[in-house]
Parts: structure tokens; sequence; C-alpha cells
């Protein structure tokens, strides 16, 4: 492995397939790279550094403003015109002018400056009417296990994602909305735009914002699809069973919790502080039993438990964990409840007495 | 040991993927239109590709102006010469391609004195692994960049501008052995390997230190 793991690297960032998957993964080229890595796991860590090296390399870049390129334009487009009217031996304006008598020049000049930013103009719009509304635009991203994340939509707004979680987004002018897909839970800080509705869909509820910011938590192990509010109006629907109509508008600091599997779906008020916890790096627990707890724990530390007996009482955890280690909330939870633990890398071996 | 999968967002790049619209224009329809006069499809060539050849000419020369003018004179050309270009499915490349062998061109008829002193320097398709991409998984500390880096400084300039193509530009190796001018499309794919073999003795010497 030693030996040959440099080489194994070389061969990676040189290969078009690899660097076209670190640079633009999509779904066809995430699977084919994923399963051709879990084939050779010991490749992990070449991997990862080739991955390292493709994202790092940067380039000068030099930017024109925007004057620039207009005005470059302008400079192009009125040199071309220049050449039809003339005939071929005058290439250059300055031959041009000290060809024309001294009174045209100033007329000549401010006409065609005058032509060919009306030309630009005319066109533009012309092109920005025709480009525009056929433009698809999609995005996707994915979190793996502890890893969180916050980044800016095409359309500028704002997601956080929590860990575990994928979402895809696809703006298309034609159906008139902005629509994501969610798989896991996410914060949405949507940019506002009346004529372009902005519906999240997860877990078979679809909520629609125009301009708002609210949090969606679905995770198919989960039952529960949770739809926060946290300012601002949306509209709330699902695929299957139609919601109770007083559920189907959310105010501010209102959440549904729909069933998936019943259709039971309910309207309560909720604590901003929890339910966004998780965006800034919070555990939190509120009277949470014995699975919620578990489920949390493997979800928040990326690991496995394994449980050995049953809880003999109701259990009932709450608290807010910021920079604590998983040993030391499992010390905390050994106060109240009489377990024995052992940690093993991502797993753990959980033992009720 | 899991491999983490976390997707970095590329849309501040220049020459970011352009995405994919199953209702765009063709470019073989955009250039056929611009061949036949259309003055919106050469609005549309200009503004798609403008920044992209800017920033590929500074790459050459950092002399802002100079390239500002060989554009100039590039795209009057092209307007000129416009029913006589051959037909491309890839505005991109063809753009690119005539555009490095008018500045070349213009660099031995009247720069030459000028680029050839730059060239000595490491001026020319600048590229370094940089410290500022943040990276969650990160395997690697600065004192690792900064010798990969010195590796890469030393590198001849056209091996750059292959690594440029291929990593900037997203090229495939047989539009990057048709801008250098090489005879064949393995010869694309091994230059980008020869290149990054040149970083393998810095390479090797991290991984001695991942391992023990």
């Amino acid at each position: 492995m030693k030996k040959e793991a440099p080489d194994m690297l070389v061969r990676l960032i040189s290969d078009k397939s690899f660097k076209d998957w670190v640079m633009f993964p999509n779904e066809e080229n995430s699977l084919y790279w994923r399963k051709k890595l879990e084939l050779q796991p010991e490749y992990a860590m070449v991997v990862a550094q080739a991955r390292e090296i493709v994202l790092r390399m940067k380039f000068n870049e030099h930017k024109l403003s925007s004057s620039e390129t207009d005005e470059l334009l302008t400079q192009i487009i009125s040199a071309n015109d220049l050449g039809k009217t003339l005939p071929k031996r005058s290439t250059t304006v300055r031959e041009f002018f000290s060809k024309v008598k001294p009174v045209f020049k100033y007329a000549a000049a401010l006409a065609i400056i005058a032509l060919s930013i009306y030309i630009v103009r005319y066109i533009k719009e012309d092109v920005n009417q025709y480009l525009k509304p056929s433009k698809i635009i999609t995005f996707a991203k994915e979190n793996p296990k502890i890893q969180k994340s916050r980044f800016p939509l095409p359309d500028g707004s704002i997601v956080s994602l929590n860990a575990m979680s994928s979402i895809d987004y696809v703006f298309d002018p034609q159906k008139g909305i902005r629509e994501v897909n969610l798989i896991g839970e996410a914060f949405f800080e949507v940019k506002k735009n009346d004529k372009f509705p902005f519906v999240v869909r997860s877990g078979g509820i679809s909520t629609r914002a125009v301009g708002t910011s609210f949090n969606v938590r679905y995770f198919p192990e989960e039952a529960k699809v949770k739809v926060a509010l946290l300012n601002g109006k949306v509209a709330l629907d699902a695929e299957t069973v139609s919601l109770q109509d007083k559920n189907k508008i959310l105010k501010p600091g209102e959440k549904l919790v729909f069933d998936k599997i019943t259709g039971v779906n309910d309207k309560v008020t909720f604590d901003p502080l929890d339910e966004l916890a998780w965006k800034d790096g919070v555990l939190t627990f509120q009277n949470a039993d014995f699975d919620e707890f578990i489920r949390r724990l493997e979800h928040w530390y990326g690991v496995k438990f394994l449980i050995v007996g049953k809880p003999t009482e109701k259990w009932n955890v709450n608290g807010r964990f910021k920079t604590e280690s998983l040993e030391e909330i499992l010390v905390g939870v050994k106060f109240t409840y009489d377990i024995e633990y052992q940690l093993n890398g991502d797993n753990v071996k959980l033992k009720l007495n | 040991m899991k491999l983490k999968l976390s997707y970095i967002s590329q849309n501040e790049r220049i020459s970011a993927e352009p995405q994919q619209n199953p209702l765009a224009v063709s470019d073989t329809d955009t250039w056929k239109s611009f061949k036949e006069g259309d003055e919106s499809a050469f609005i549309r060539i200009y503004k798609d590709y403008i920044h992209i050849l800017f920033n590929y000419g500074c790459q050459f020369s950092g002399d802002r102006d100079l390239i500002k003018d060989c554009l100039q004179d590039f795209f009057i050309e092209l307007r000129r010469r416009r029913e006589h270009l051959s037909d491309t499915n890839n505005i991109k490349f063809y753009l690119l391609k005539s555009f490095r062998r008018r500045l070349l061109h213009d660099q031995e008829r009247e720069l030459k004195v000028k680029i050839r002193s730059e060239n000595l320097k490491y001026t020319q398709f600048e590229v370094e692994l940089s410290h500022e991409v943040k990276l969650i998984d990160s395997q690697m500390e600065n004192s690792k960049l900064e010798k990969l880096n010195a590796a890469m400084e030393s590198l001849p300039s056209r091996e750059r501008e292959a690594i440029y193509h291929f990593y900037y530009e997203n090229l495939s190796y047989s539009e990057i052995a048709d801008i250098l001018q090489l005879g064949h499309v393995s010869s694309a794919r091994r230059i980008i390997y020869r290149a990054l073999e040149n970083l393998r003795d810095y390479i090797i010497a991290s991984f001695l230190v991942l391992f023990i």
C-alpha cells in the first residue's frame, strides 16, 4: 500500500472522470465512484487526498468589469460597421477620418457611437428575453454523517443542511416555482420572490413559501415529518392525504407534525431555541424517550449503538449540549439511568441494567 | 475508514460548467446563426465567452490592456470573416483555440521581447493548491501544501497550461491535445500525468508521515 498509494494518487488526479466527479458531482458519477470505492476501501485515504488536491487547485483569475465588457463590445461593433461601409483599403478608424472632411468628423463619430449604443441596448434586451424564461437551474447537495453545512442556492436563498441530509433544487420558469426535494433536515431562509414561490417537498409534505424562514425535518427512519416556521407565512399540503384545514397554514412559532404512516397531523408551538439549535451546532433534548435519545445521538455523532437489554423505566431526557463529547453525555446520563457503555470507534455498546 | 463526500459549490468560478439546459439553443445552431449574420447570436457568444477568453489571455501575460486589445482585434476579425468560418459544435473550444493562435501569433510579431522576458519568470498559468479552500476532512497541513506548490512552480508553463485546460476549463483530452498542438490524444493524457507525476516525490514524503 505504501508504495502503491502515490501512484494511485497520480492516476486519480489525472483521470478526467475522477476530476469531474469531484468538481461536478451528479447522481450518476457519484453512484459510480461510490460503488468503485466501496470495492477498494483500502484506498479511502488516497482518494481523500486526491479529492483535496483537485478541490484546492487554483489559478489566478482576471476579470473584466461590466463597463469594460460593454465598452469593448461597442468598439468591436463600431469597427465592423466601418468595415462594411467603406472600401476595403480603409480599415482603421484613423485612416477613415483622415479621408473625411473635418466638418463631418464629429458628426460621423457621434452617429457611430449612438448607433452602436442603440444596437447593444436593443440586442441585450432581446437576448435577455430570449434566454431567461427557458433557463432551468439545478443544484444538489448531500452531507455525510456528522457534517453540517450552510450555503446559498442559485436564487440567493440560504440553506442550513443537517448531517446525513440531501437536497435537490430545481428552478424551472415554465413551471413557475422554485422546487426543493429534501431528505433529512434543513433550515431555509427563502429569498423573497412573489413571482416564483419556493416549495419544499419532503416525506409527502409540501411547504410553499414566498419569502420566509422555516425548518423542515424528515428522516426516512423517523415516521414523522416536521415543518417549523420561524417567520413569515407558509402554506402546507400533503401528497397522499389531505391535511386538516387549520393545519394548512402556519404562523410564526407554529410547527406541523405529520405522521407519514397514519396521516395524523397536528399543529404545535415550538421553542426556536430548541428546534433550530442543530444549525448552530447545539444538540438539544426535550422530553426525549429512550428511542429518540439513542437515534439522535447516532445521527449527531455518526455512531452506531448496540443495545443490550431493555429500558425498565420510561426515559425522559432534557438538555442542551454544545461542546460535549458523546462520552460526556453518556456519563451524564449514567447519573440518572442505570447503564453501562463501551465506546469502540464508531460503535457504542450500551447495556441497560 | 469512511470516505466523506462533501460537495463544494463551484458557481463562483468564471468557467463554472454551464447549467445543462435542454431548451437552450445548441452551440451548432448559435454558431450557424452568427455566421449567417444574426447579431443577437453574436452578442450571446460575446457575452458567454468574453470572460473566459480574457481570463485565459491573462494567463499568458498579466498586461490587461494588451489582452483587451488582442480580444478586440480577435472579435473584429471574427465578425469580418464570419461567413467563411468553419462550423463548430463547441464554441468555447473553438474560441479558445483560435484566440490562442492569435495571441501567440501577435506575440511573435511585435510583443516578442515583452513576453519572452516574462517567460523566464513564473508568470504564465500560475497554479497553486490554495490554502483558502476550507475542507472539513482536510488531510493536508499547510507545510505539505507549500511543498506541493513549490513542485507546481517548477513545472514548464506548457504543462501548467495543460493542467489549466484540464482542471479549470474542463476540456477533454482530445481538445487539450488539439489546442496545444499535440499529435495524439494520448499525448494530452501523458502531459497531464507527467505534470502531476512531478508532484509524486512530495506526495510520497507526505504519505510516510501519514502512515507512521
